[in-house]
């Protein structure tokens, strides 16, 4: 019986400080998961830098492979929005295609609003307008864009996209 | 002993004279009508200029003869001008309807259940099926999935379809059954003119493989303002089809494997002219479930019009029902 006990003792020890350790662990995990404003705005003025340099690549690894991207489109003649649900390579397809057979690439970005949420992520929103020539035509879309920022692997990425968004 | 002898020999040369008693290996050397509409350059010309080296080891020498318009292909193979030919599995219904139906529209929806069937299709327990009178499917190639590309991207649900102009493949009846069916107004085209009305404005709309966006230039057609909707209309392949009495035994089913491992390599051409396409989206989320229904009714229908093969149509929705076993029409038996 007791030397059940020690042994028990002796695994316990080891355990409870194995335990001790995964909480601070996990603790510190949380913390380095929230994402600031800070990180936010660096993150930010990349995702503009990406899109001006039309790296299609690089926007590919700013989303998350399961983001959540859901695009309610504008329709004619006063009809409601259709929502869309694109998987990330469909989403980067159609920057990507709109770069490749467009010409005066033109994009603006409005003042973005961050806004924490108590997981620890963070709200962006912002509008971003792209101007182009596209098959010898004017066109065009504005994007009013929600944006879910949390951390994977410890890279800030896109966890949802929601956009509201206009193609002229 | 000796007159028997002779007797035989005799016998055999007259054998050997008579037409048409000729075996496969008389004259081992075969054509073949390849359907390119690139000519020599490119896919699918490439891949049969590979399968051309592995025929040569099976003892089968081919001569490959590529044929820009398929009416001609598939008729000069007809009319046994060619020994096989490389047809679209369209065209190549009318040489064997089980191997024809697989292009069924909203047959299947995905890439892996294709790989699916077309394993189904290699195996010999279904050897039986791949002959058809005279003809016989010695291989199946993935050219992918036919799409919905529009000029007009108020064009945005299945009604609005109704009365614009969608140009439907003269030698498909289930395309202008399709056509009829959605309201819109048939205009018959082929495989080589159907590109260039869309892009000048002829038709409205036209389903076309994203092999065909690049090379034929379809994003003219479609331009700033139209669409393409990313939802499987139809699985397209493409089927090598010959008279087997000229191939030796088993040839046509060593063929049939030998394609089958060319599946991924015809899939890594697919992804990368549909990671092409401009203006590429989904059905709306909202429409998504009526468009997969109107797809299975107009199956259906086609089938129960005799377009399709029931059996082809069974395995398909064996495939569907083990991929996603959720799938309303998993429980009825309609097909």
């Amino acid at each position: 019986m007791t030397g059940n006990k020690q042994r028990h003792m002796r695994w316990r020890t080891p355990l409870a400080w194995l335990l001790a350790l995964c909480f601070i662990g996990d603790v510190q995990a949380s913390e380095n998961s929230s994402v600031s404003r800070q990180d936010a705005e660096a993150f930010f003025r990349q995702y503009q830098s990406v899109l001006a340099e039309q790296a299609a690549d690089r926007l590919t690894a700013l989303i998350a492979e399961d983001a959540e991207l859901r695009i309610a489109l504008q329709q004619p003649d006063n009809e409601p929005d259709q929502l869309f649900t694109l998987p990330r390579h469909r989403f980067v397809q159609h920057r990507r295609t709109l770069w490749h057979f467009g010409r005066e690439v033109r994009q603006q970005f409005d003042t973005p609003r961050y806004t924490p949420q108590p997981d620890g992520t963070l709200m962006l929103q912002a509008t971003e307008t792209e101007r182009h020539r596209l098959f010898g035509q004017d066109t065009g879309q504005r994007n009013e864009i929600t944006l879910t920022l949390g951390r994977r692997d410890g890279d800030i990425v896109i966890l949802t996209l929601h956009s509201n968004s206009q193609l002229w | 002993m000796t007159r028997n002898l002779i007797v035989a020999l005799a016998l055999t040369l007259a054998l050997a004279l008579v037409p048409g008693s000729r075996t496969a290996y008389a004259n081992p050397t075969r054509t073949v009508c390849v359907f390119s509409l690139t000519g020599v350059h490119g896919e699918p010309f490439d891949t049969l200029r590979d399968f051309a080296l592995t025929s040569r080891q099976l003892g089968v020498p081919l001569t490959l003869r590529p044929i820009t318009n398929e009416r001609i292909a598939a008729e000069d193979f007809q009319a046994g001008q060619c020994d096989a030919a490389l047809l679209t599995g369209m065209r190549a219904r009318q040489f064997n309807p089980f191997t024809g139906s697989v292009d069924a529209i909203g047959g299947l929806q995905d890439y892996d259940g294709l790989e699916m069937l077309f394993s189904a299709l290699a195996r010999p327990e279904l050897s039986t099926h791949m002959r058809h009178g005279p003809y016989e499917v010695a291989g199946l190639l993935p050219l992918g999935a036919a799409y919905i590309f529009l000029n007009d991207r108020r064009i945005n649900n299945v009604s609005k379809m109704a009365g614009k102009r969608l140009a439907v493949l003269e030698h498909d009846p289930a395309q202008q059954m399709m056509a009829l069916r959605i309201g819109a107004q048939p205009v018959s085209a082929d495989v080589s003119n159907f590109a260039n009305r869309f892009n000048n404005g002829a038709v409205d709309v036209i389903a076309a493989p994203a092999a065909a966006y690049m090379p034929l230039e379809i994003y003219r057609g479609v331009g700033a303002h139209g669409a393409v909707v990313d939802l499987p209309v139809a699985q397209l392949s493409l089927q090598l089809v010959l008279r087997h009495e000229r191939f030796p035994p088993g040839y046509a089913q060593q063929a049939r494997e030998y394609f089958l491992e060319q599946f991924p390599r015809a899939m890594r051409l697919v992804y990368a002219a549909e990671d092409d396409i401009l203006f590429f989206f989904p059905p709306p989320d909202a429409d998504r479930y009526a468009y997969d229904q109107l797809l299975d009714e107009a199956r259906i229908a086609l089938t129960e019009a005799g377009h399709y093969d029931p059996l082809m149509m069974r395995l398909m929705k064996r495939v569907r029902c083990t991929r996603q076993p959720d799938r309303a029409e998993c429980t009825d038996d309609r097909e």
